[in-house]
């Protein structure tokens, strides 16, 4: 080597280095470079065998013990002070060898590219065919992305010189004076990003960073990889240890803070805030808590420093010649982060996007590395698997065509981003679809009435009375808690929050499809499936009819399959026993229970579909000869379903304790003149939207699987396809009223048969990838592309349904017609009768007859309150009989039947929407039983209120308030009874409405005080603060022989219903305790050696 | 591996299952049929059932003190238990009167309702607290009287197929709108010459509880045979048409109209007497032509039918008298078939010579096919008044007939319905499409009682109640008692 070439100095820092480090000084020392020098800084207590170890290799080299632990770049920076007259620095950990040319051909490279940093290409420790890092890039919030795949194996591809943006920090060549300039590394920076700090500012100040490739580094990367804890003083992580994670985020974004002038932080900042906050939410729904807190501690622990910041800016600003324009040129477009989330999310699923499969194989003590992916965050390792870098070429650029020069043609989906790209499409054609309803105004149109607010839901929860029909004391449902936690969470947004729930319900019930699909199927296969099951007019349908439980039960769904599949252990779906309770059988079951019960809150028709599911695998089973959990399948959903019921223990017992009626609680039978024909239901025709019978094609391809399909992918078609055909037959059949009282809605029990046909058609993919294998072209393959083909187009209908905006929602409902019900009533307190369709009605009801259900609200238009009613009516059941005695001819004096329930006005919807402002097909329309409208005509106490279009309104002549007064008692009669034509006459308005949470108050004078509320035994009033004794009234309502004073009607009970609600909770916070809960720790399993320093020694 | 990797063989029968289930449950759900989305048709008048918590009647057509058609109503209690009801009388003048009324049980009573300060006609509304009661109205003018039951129901459409306006006989419709709800009426009118849309009585506003009565003669004049449509643009009537015949033959009809056209109808007793003449009117209001034939059938066996094509808005007026296939003085029982369209609306118009004792001219609608499908398997015939409060001096039933219109034998009794129980007057079974009969002493000891018809099948039953002239000229339906609700 000739004596002209540049002094070197090369500095490797090393705290209580390990056996390898004889190795890298033996790597320094056979360097061929010959003006190289070493200084080597040693951190840590074994200071003199440093030394020792040292000078066995490199007798000429200077060691420096320093005190403490400064953490690398400050102890690196220590060759400022230390070191004069030196070319370059070559800043190593002791954990590197390079090869013997490496530092003559990064000084030769630094020259030729007038490069201030030069990065060696790094390679594995122990196997040198397995690349590391070639270079780095970043993003515009400092997300470090590597630019190889993990474990790819070094075949000379990335050899190229050239530039990036990041030189990893295991062995860096630096301009002595360009790191003299910077003042060496940021010492705030104590681990972790050290490296991408410093050669961002390198290039802020004008020098290139590049990757010489020739020279080559053996890495251990005994910390970031996991294998070392990584031992820095005065590190702050709060309550809970510090992760390399944490580190990376503080510094990455210190980075951004320090290096981006004002200006541009202005753009960037908002940008990268934004993004955090996507993480979290992420993070937070994915259990990742990890990552929550290195996200909000990147920033507060920033935040705390922003004067340091700033001066730090400020001296950079001094050194500046590129302005951010030219920086971010050589930054990564978009976000690193979120390509690899989606990356993943489409490679390997939504919890390996989350690092949640890491996380718990790290917890499970299967995998020591595992922690490098959660722990190093950016550094590549995650986002190396998109096999999107095999197209890149050295230049970063797209080639798209082979060594030889030829146009690669690639296989549809088959690339992690063009998965990615049809899931952003079929998001779009959603997002497009629903764009009125998120935005607009949502009509009253069947269950969509406006959600009470968060604090009204929680009462209504816990209330021990609800005003359901003319009340009740029955326990409400679940829905109502989940109502009020959410909207709790969201700060009593009900609008924004009913719009989430119901929207969310459509991209739910993809995830859950995504992840049914993971394990029997390609990622291809998967997403194709997501799509499929996206592309079934089912949703829409609901969505289009204003039904809640449709696509509660359409979201849920997949969830419960996968869960029944996982806690039955149906191959392939079997989950090793872990050390959490909720990977055991116990605890799968457990937690399908808990899936059910949630979406029973909403759809509790979801219930019996569950052992509709069992059985149907089971037969599927049985048909196929497959003997793989056969019957155990039945075994588990009846358990989860008992757990489900226990959950739900006080709604469920007051559902019980309606007797026959309480079958009503999965649905109301509709006419079956109105009822969807088998064409409709076999293609999900049960709304208004993309009722094409094009749909038919979707089901042809769901086919492929039983004709092609072998092995595992035949068995689960055999399932499948039985649990659609009883999904459609059952559906069928309770819509048109085969199945007595049980009459679930068809939206709900077409979900398992919406899964089945994606499922299938996922399968078939599968199926035409897997099981064509070496057979002939023939038949095969035809029906293999026909079946592609019918996919394509059989998901036009909801493609071409999502220009509408709104699924073909109505634009109006019962509210325009009707706004004349939300003024306050002149006539005291009183009720609104609803006649209609199940379908059509506002509020939850119960059954008059087939195809016609009544409901019985406050007056006033209903909100969600009034949707989720008991299975029985209580003694409403009155209004039903005497509505049935109406259309069967037995009364022309309805309105006097329906007056002791306080029923002012009858309003007779004539289908899902009104009418006159409605589009919905008139398939859907859902209209009241024919002969309705005459039969009220002929009631000479209901005089019809003109004017109201699209409806028809019927105002009861002799109605009575629902708490009034008068002089004369009304006969005590003990059992239920109808009042004669003296019982409803003279009584006037006395009393407010019986609040949610208050009493009836108001003055009375001497005489009789009725109250219409049920049950009257629950309730006292009391007049000037005497009780006063009650007597019955038409053997449910109460009356009370009052004097003349304040008087107050309240409720007056043991609160059994709060008090089982508690209990209920309780049980739900054991249940999320016990499934979320840690595991148990072992000596095995300890990841005390991933974490740094304990926190007690303050910041520095 | 799967078991199924095994054995293929299991592919195809799953596939089978498959196509085998979603094909068979098209298949049979298509062969079930989808029910029909309209409202099954009941007849106009219809007795509720006995435990029906209240029910009503609307009765129209009669006219005020001296005027052409004056008359009362009859409430029959065909139950075990006394029924309080109240009559609200209206005129076309809008004077009203509310009259209450206690039925006994297994009774019959006509209550006095005070005369009305003003108006030329009258309508009634009768609600009862309570079912099984049969509310009927008899008229009696200078010219005849007449008897026919009250409507139990309102409709958009009612249809009179008979009528004449010839000889200056006056015709009238009239109109009752007991809802709450304003109505506009439309009435149309079918003569041989084609139809007639009179400017006067398009658009006819009636208020809740007002009664209307519109003369056909001032607009359709000198016709032999007017077919009348009642059509309301909003809400529901009730209509009745009144027939006055002051010809050689006099006569008073008071005819409730038909809501729904039907393919069957019946006449269950008839007779041609020489001199005489007898029209049935096939009026088909549809819009589609209506292949019509008409079975008549004597004592001792069938006659040829008759046929004919009846083009939408026409009225086919069959004159009976002029077939000589039909006997004279021969009773015969006539059986109305209609296809190709939603059906016709049938009556007859009999008038016999002025040798026969007054009156000698009558018109009545034919029993429906709704009405021949009784519930209850039983028909009630309300007298023709009381005996303190007689339709006509001697008015009594004469003639009761029955023609079974089902496939099969079925067994029948007659009961005269009095307080302390039935008495039968009559029992045994009647062949299929046969008509079978009561009359002579055993029918006319009926007297002032209600009579019941219980039959094993549906009867198309019909009673001529005298005196009068002949067969048809008053006639009585019998009206049919719905079942219990069970509520």
């Amino acid at each position: 080597m000739d004596a002209q070439v540049p002094a070197v100095v090369a500095v490797v820092v090393t705290t209580d280095p390990g056996p390898w480090f004889e190795e890298a000084l033996s790597s320094l020392a056979a360097q061929d470079y010959g003006e190289l020098s070493v200084l080597v800084l040693s951190m840590g207590a074994d200071g003199a065998g440093v030394t020792d170890r040292v000078g066995r290799f490199l007798p000429d080299a200077f060691v420096r013990h320093l005190d403490g632990r400064p953490g690398y770049a400050a102890a690196s920076n220590e060759v400022l002070s230390m070191v004069e007259g030196a070319a370059f620095f070559l800043l190593c950990h002791d954990d590197v060898a390079l090869d013997p040319d490496a530092v003559h051909k990064m000084v030769e490279e630094s020259f030729r590219s007038n490069a201030g940093v030069v990065s060696p290409k790094f390679v594995n420790w122990d196997d040198p065919s397995i690349l590391l890092h070639v270079g780095m890039s970043c993003d515009k919030t400092g997300a470090v992305v590597d630019r190889i795949v993990e474990g790819e194996v070094d075949h000379g591809q990335h050899d190229a010189v050239r530039d990036v943006f990041v030189a990893p920090g295991g062995c860096i060549l630096v301009r002595a004076d360009l790191f003299a300039e910077l003042k060496g590394f940021d010492g705030g920076i104590l681990a972790m990003g050290e490296d991408l700090d410093l050669s961002w500012r390198s290039q802020v100040a004008g020098s290139r960073v590049v990757v010489a490739p020739d020279a080559r580094v053996r890495h251990r990367e005994a910390v970031a990889g996991g294998l070392e804890p990584l031992a820095v003083l005065g590190v702050d992580g709060g309550r809970h240890p510090v992760t390399m994670q944490m580190l990376q985020r503080r510094h990455e974004l210190r980075a951004v803070l320090k290096c981006y002038t004002r200006i541009h932080l202005v753009r960037v900042l908002p940008q990268a805030a934004l993004l955090a906050l996507g993480e979290v939410i992420v993070a937070v729904l994915s259990r990742d808590r990890d990552r929550v807190r290195a996200v909000i501690g990147a920033w507060r622990w920033n935040a705390r420093r922003l004067t340091e910041i700033s001066l730090l800016r400020s001296e950079l600003a001094e050194h500046r010649l590129f302005p951010d324009a030219e920086v971010r040129r050589l930054q990564m477009r978009g976000s690193a982060r979120l390509s690899r989330y989606f990356s993943r999310l489409t490679h390997q699923g939504l919890e390996a996007a989350n690092a949640v499969a890491v996380s718990r194989e790290r917890a499970e003590g299967h995998d020591e590395r595992a922690e490098v992916a959660v722990l190093t965050g950016s550094v590549g390792s995650a986002f190396s698997e998109d096999t999107d870098f095999d197209e890149l070429d050295d230049l970063g650029r797209r080639a798209g065509r082979d060594r030889f020069g030829r146009k690669v043609r690639s296989v549809p989906l088959g690339t992690g981003r063009q998965r990615a790209v049809a899931m952003v499409i079929a998001l779009a054609v959603i997002t497009v679809g629903t764009r009125d309803l998120f935005f607009g105004t949502l009509p009253l149109v069947g269950q969509l009435a406006p959600l009470p607010s968060w604090s009204a839901s929680w009462h209504h929860f816990f209330s021990g009375w609800q005003s359901a029909g003319v009340g009740t004391t029955a326990p409400a449902s679940p829905a109502f808690g989940i109502v009020g936690i959410t909207g709790t969470v969201l700060f009593g947004a009900m609008g924004t929050l009913q719009r989430v729930l119901l929207l969310a319900c459509i991209p739910l019930g993809a995830w859950g499809v995504s992840r049914f699909m993971r394990p029997v199927v390609s990622p291809r296969a998967r997403v194709i499936a997501v799509i499929c099951y996206v592309g079934l007019p089912l949703p829409y349908g609901a969505l289009g009819t204003g039904r809640w439980d449709g696509l509660v039960a359409y979201a849920a769904f997949p969830f419960i399959a996968l869960r029944l599949a996982r806690a039955a252990r149906v191959a392939p779906y079997e989950v090793e026993p872990g050390p959490k309770w909720r990977s055991r059988p116990a605890g799968q079951v457990a937690s399908l229970g808990a899936v059910i019960a949630v979406a029973a809150g909403f759809a509790p028709a979801v219930v019996p579909l569950v052992i509709v599911t069992g059985l149907a695998w089971a037969v599927g089973s049985v048909l196929v000869g497959s003997r793989d959990a056969r019957w155990r399948v039945l075994v588990v959903a009846a358990e989860s379903i008992g757990v489900a019921l226990v959950l739900a223990a006080p709604w469920v017992i007051g559902t019980a304790l309606a007797g026959k009626a309480s079958v009503a609680i999965f649905g109301l039978p509709i006419a079956g003149a109105n009822a969807p024909d088998w064409g409709e239901v076999l293609r999900f025709a049960i709304g208004p939207a993309a009722r094409s019978p094009i749909v038919w094609l979707l089901l042809a391809a769901a086919a492929l699987p039983l004709v092609l399909g072998r092995g595992t992918r035949l068995v689960w078609a055999a399932r499948l396809w039985v649990m659609a055909c009883a999904s459609w037959g059952l559906a069928l059949a309770a819509s048109r009223g085969d199945l007595g009282s049980f009459t679930p809605s068809e939206s709900v029990v077409l979900a398992p048969a919406a899964l089945a046909v994606a499922a299938c058609v996922g399968l078939g993919i599968s199926a035409f990838e897997n099981d064509l294998t070496g057979r002939e072209f023939g038949w095969r393959q035809v029906v293999s592309v026909a079946a592609l083909v019918f996919v394509a187009l059989g998901l036009l209908p909801v493609v071409g349904g999502a220009a509408g905006g709104r699924w073909e929602l109505p634009s109006q409902g019962v509210e325009q017609p009707l706004a004349f019900l939300s003024h306050p009533s002149t006539t005291g307190v009183t009720r609104v009768l609803w006649l209609g369709d199940p379908r059509a009605l506002p509020a939850g009801g119960w059954t008059v007859q087939q195809g016609l259900a009544f409901a019985l609200t406050p007056e006033g238009l209903p909100d969600s309150a009034q949707v989720f009613t008991p299975a029985g009516p209580g003694p409403a059941g009155l209004v039903a009989d005497a509505v049935r005695l109406a259309v069967s001819g037995g009364t022309v004096h309805l309105g006097r039947l329906l007056a002791p329930a306080g029923v002012r006005y009858v309003v007779v919807l004539d289908g899902v929407a009104p009418s006159m402002v409605g589009t919905v097909s008139p398939s859907v329309s859902a209209p009241p039983p024919a002969g309705l409208d005459t039969d009220l005509l002929e009631q000479d106490d209901l005089q019809v209120v003109p004017g109201e279009l699209g409806v028809q309104v019927f105002e009861n002549g002799e109605d009575m308030p629902v708490t009034a007064e008068r002089a004369a008692a009304l006969p005590p009669v003990q059992t239920w009874s109808y009042p004669g034509a003296a019982d409803v006459a003279g009584w006037q308005p006395v009393l407010s409405a019986l609040s949610s949470g208050g009493p009836a108050t108001g003055h009375v004078t001497a005489g009789t005080l009725y109250a219409g509320y049920a049950p009257a035994g629950s309730f006292t009033l009391s007049v000037d603060g005497r009780t006063v004794p009650q007597r019955p009234a038409f053997g449910w309502a109460a009356q009370y022989a009052a004097v003349a004073g304040r008087a107050s009607l309240s409720l007056s009970q043991f609160p059994y219903v709060p008090v089982a609600v508690v209990v209920e909770l309780g049980a739900w916070v054991v249940l999320a305790a016990a499934l979320i809960g840690r595991p148990r720790r072992s000596a095995a399993t300890s990841t005390a050696g991933a974490t740094l320093a304990p926190t007690d020694e303050g910041e520095p | 591996m799967s078991p199924a990797h095994h054995r293929p063989e299991r592919r195809w029968l799953v596939l089978v299952l498959v196509v085998l289930v979603v094909v068979g449950v098209g298949i049979a759900a298509g062969a079930r049929g989808t029910p029909s989305v309209s409202a099954p048709a009941a007849p106009s008048a219809l007795v509720s059932a006995p435990d029906a918590e209240s029910s009503a009647w609307y009765c129209t057509g009669q006219s005020t003190g001296s005027g052409l058609a004056p008359g009362f109503v009859v409430l029959t209690n065909t139950t075990a238990r006394t029924v309080d009801g109240t009559v609200t009388a209206v005129t076309d003048a809008g004077a009203e009167v509310h009259t209450d009324v206690s039925v006994p049980a297994r009774a019959v009573a006509t209550p006095s309702i005070p005369a009305l300060s003003s108006g030329s006609w009258e309508g009634e509304t009768v609600t009862v607290s309570g079912g099984g009661v049969a509310v009927t109205q008899v008229v009696h003018g200078s010219s005849g009287w007449s008897q026919s039951p009250c409507q139990s129901t309102t409709a958009a459409e009612w249809y009179f197929p008979g009528g004449t306006t010839a000889n200056s006989d006056p015709l009238y419709i009239s109109l009752l709108n007991p809802t709450s709800t304003p109505v506009v009426v439309d009435l149309s009118f079918m003569t041989p010459t084609g139809a007639v849309h009179p400017i006067n009585y398009q658009g006819i506003v009636l208020k809740s509880g007002q009664v209307q009565v519109e003369n056909v003669a001032s607009e359709v004049q000198n016709v032999s045979t007017v077919s009348t449509v009642v059509a309301t643009r909003t809400g529901r009537v009730v209509a009745s048409e009144v027939q006055g015949f002051s010809g050689s033959s006099a006569g008073l009809a008071l005819v409730p109209g038909a809501a729904h056209p039907l393919s069957y109808w019946y006449i269950p007793q008839s007779q041609d007497v020489a001199g005489g003449s007898s029209e049935i009117d096939v009026f088909n209001p549809g819009t589609v032509p209506e292949s019509v034939t008409v079975q008549l059938r004597l004592a001792s066996g069938p006659l040829a039918p008759l046929s004919d094509k009846v083009a939408p808005g026409a009225t086919w007026a069959l004159d009976t008298g002029a077939q000589t296939r039909i006997p004279h003085n021969a009773t015969y029982s006539a059986g109305i078939e209609a296809t190709g369209g939603p059906g016709v609306v049938v009556g007859r118009t009999v008038m016999v010579p002025t040798s026969y004792r007054a009156p000698q001219a009558g018109m009545a609608m034919a029993v429906d096919g709704l009405s021949t499908a009784s519930p209850t398997g039983e028909w009630v015939l309300p007298p023709p008044g009381t005996s303190a409060n007689p339709a006509v001096s001697g008015a009594a039933p004469t003639y009761l007939a029955f023609t079974n219109t089902s496939g099969a034998d079925e067994s029948y009794t007659v009961s005269a319905v009095t307080a302390s129980g039935d008495r039968t007057i009559g029992a045994g079974t009647v062949p299929a499409g046969t008509t079978g009969s009561v009359y002579g002493a055993a029918l006319s000891s009926a007297a002032f009682d209600e009579i019941t018809v219980r039959a094993s099948g549906p009867m198309a039953v019909s009673e001529d109640v005298g005196p009068t002239g002949g067969f048809g000229v008053v006639t009585m339906p019998g009206i049919p008692l719905a079942a219990a609700i069970g509520l």
